[in-house]
């Protein structure tokens, strides 16, 4: 029987079943210094954020699952494509947006995208259509007309998305997009990626320190650690309850509802309203209970009730990707150790 | 706030082009580029004075003396210029004229405008970021190479062939029927091609291969015009105390220069030809190494 073929044909369409990204073992080493320790993940379609502290082996990754970095062990498939032996092939159907400033010294905005297009291969009338209707899509106008290097940084990553996007990438590689932006700047970029993703239909990797980037965009998480995958998974199961923990929210009589809790010992903090960014219960203080193992949810209602107050908002705990980034790598460091 | 509409972002299932269109798109990008500039403009044609005097000269030869004759009585000085000989005793009927008509003096001036033109291509790129995009497309290092190679080497030869061959057309379209022009100088003209060629695409090689190592266009820039006006100088003042030609083998456009004469048939300068093909060979064998120790997409990348 004949093997099945181990790369994908590049003629082919890529099956948005199978998973986009699958590392096996995944092993890169530079001399002596191993950047990436037998590393093994499945990245479904969709969007998934690398994390990891600074030289955590993110960019040696990056590298590797665009063929541009030789293992010293294991496998990557990505896009269906065998990343080590066929990384030609595959940089025409990914694309990357670097994190530090790049662009294409005294070309406009439009010449950019249309060399971008053309050598991922183009042709140069196809590249040219596309470069415009991407470059509208991101929201460069007039302004594509202009040498890039007067472009201001919000306008660059614009830009660089578009060349990242223009030769029909199905796989984005995203270094800090937001890298630098305010915060207007930084919302159009997460509003554009995330159209990406769920309108368009392609997958992303997004590589970044802003964690809340992360949860804005994507669905699945991979954390690395020394070179190592210390945590992966839907984001959603990830930052799942903490267990027992619940965020109360009250009004009436919320003083003595927080003493009561306190006497208890059911309180565990009270996180203040943060001025116009809470609308709907701006005058609540989100009271953060945690109850014992074996007690019933039913005791914080009777508290409430026995002082008068009502409670508005009782919702599992949920920990942000911050919270699970800080306890993996805080774990992984005692593993190490 | 930007929205995504079905129009844009279409999908592609077109057939992808090869390597040869993605290194041509380099080129034309670049050559665009470098044209759209007005100063580069203006440098380029001051590059092109030794093509400008050349065409004086063939002017003054065939159109004023040869035709009407206005310069007539005008002095020897005048006549001498209009006589078979160039501006510096060349003639206009031998491969000299058009291979180097200033005697050197048009070789500084494509040292300086290669220099100008060449020496900070990749440099430019590596300070603006640009070798990360390049190097995360469907592209080798090399095809990148080839595509800055090709610019530079067409650069080149806009200012040391396409003028002269400009010159010579122009001068076979005026040349009076009996002084045999055409007949005279055509058997050398593929000849001067294959010598300017060569010598624009060492010069080339060598100038692109020197700039993946810096990302300072002006180092890059005086790296290139010091360093050989250097080597130059000291290959002249060693030459003065050695008494031999070999000395100028440390200047490599003399040795260049050495080798394209040879194709061209011009009068050769003293240097040996062989050693001159022994140190072109180890230098274009050092900037191959130079060129690939410092354009590895992996320390580019991330």
């Amino acid at each position: 029987m004949q093997p099945p073929p181990t790369t994908r044909d590049p003629a082919e369409p890529f099956r948005e079943r199978e998973p986009i990204v699958v590392l096996e073992d995944f092993t890169v080493r530079y001399g002596k210094f191993t950047a990436v320790d037998r590393a093994s993940f499945k990245m479904p379609h969709g969007a998934c954020g690398l994390l990891g502290q600074n030289g955590a082996g993110k960019s040696s990754i990056l590298k590797a699952v665009l063929g541009l970095v030789r293992p010293a062990g294991g496998s990557a498939r990505v896009a269906g494509f065998d990343a080590v032996r066929d990384g030609l092939a595959l940089r025409d159907h990914v694309g990357y947006m670097p994190e530090k400033e790049a662009f294409l010294p005294g070309l406009s905005g439009l010449d950019s995208v249309i060399l971008a297009g053309r050598l991922s291969g183009l042709p140069k009338g196809v590249a040219k259509q596309r470069a415009h209707e991407v470059l509208w899509l991101v929201g460069l106008d007039e302004a594509r007309y202009r040498d890039v290097a007067g472009y201001s940084l919000g306008m660059k990553q614009k830009v660089k998305l578009a060349m990242a996007l223009v030769h029909d990438a199905q796989l984005l590689f995203l270094d800090e997009p937001t890298n630098g932006l305010d915060p207007e700047g930084r919302a159009e970029i997460l509003a554009l990626l995330r159209d990406v993703v769920r309108v368009k239909n392609k997958s992303l990797i997004l590589s970044s320190h802003i964690l809340a980037d992360v949860e804005a965009i994507c669905e699945h998480a991979v954390l690395i650690d020394h070179g190592r995958i210390v945590a992966q998974g839907s984001i959603d199961a990830l930052t799942r309850g903490v267990a027992r923990s619940y965020d109360v929210r009250a009004e009436g009589a919320v003083d003595a509802f927080e003493r009561r809790l306190r006497e208890a010992a059911l309180l565990v903090d009270v996180v203040a309203p943060v001025d116009g960014h809470d609308v709907l219960a701006s005058e609540r203080a989100s009271l953060q209970v945690q109850l014992a193992e074996g007690q019933g949810t039913e005791i914080v209602f009777e508290l409430a009730r026995s002082v008068g107050a009502n409670i508005r908002r009782f919702e599992p705990k949920r920990r942000t990707m911050s919270d699970v980034f800080l306890e993996t790598v805080r774990a992984n460091a005692g593993v190490r150790a | 706030m930007t929205t995504i509409h079905d129009f844009g972002l279409r999908g592609y299932d077109g057939g992808r082009v090869g390597v040869v269109d993605r290194v041509l798109a380099i080129t034309t990008t670049e050559l665009r580029r470098v044209f759209s500039k007005r100063l580069f403009l203006m440098f380029f044609f001051a590059a092109l004075a030794p093509a400008i005097i050349a065409f004086v000269f063939v002017w003054i030869r065939f159109i004023v003396i040869e035709g009407s004759g206005q310069l007539v009585g005008f002095g020897n000085g005048m006549n001498r210029m209009g006589g078979d000989a160039g501006p510096v005793g060349r003639s206009i009927f031998g491969v000299d004229f058009f291979f180097d008509i200033l005697r050197g003096g048009s070789t500084a001036l494509t040292l300086i405008y290669s220099g100008v033109v060449g020496a900070g291509i990749i440099a430019r790129d590596r300070a603006a970021g640009a070798l990360e995009i390049y190097f995360t497309r469907g592209i080798r290092p090399l095809a990148y190479f080839l595509g800055k190679l090709l610019a530079v080497w067409f650069l080149l030869l806009c200012q040391v062939l396409f003028g002269y061959l400009v010159v010579w057309i122009f001068a076979v379209s005026v040349a009076p029927t009996d002084s045999n022009y055409f007949a005279t100088t055509w058997p050398f003209i593929p000849r001067l091609i294959a010598a300017q060629s060569f010598f624009c695409l060492t010069l080339a090689f060598w100038l692109v291969a020197l700039s993946t190592s810096t990302d300072s266009v002006r180092f890059a820039v005086l790296r290139w015009i010091g360093v050989l006006a250097a080597l130059r100088i000291i290959a002249g003042v060693l030459n003065r105390f050695l008494m031999t030609p070999e000395t100028n083998l440390l200047s490599p456009h003399q040795v260049v220069k050495r080798i394209a004469q040879a194709i061209a048939g011009a009068e050769p300068s003293s240097m040996s030809l062989s050693s001159a093909l022994v140190v072109w060979g180890i230098l274009c064998v050092l900037a191959l190494i130079w060129a690939r120790r410092h354009l590895r997409p992996v320390e580019v990348v991330g």
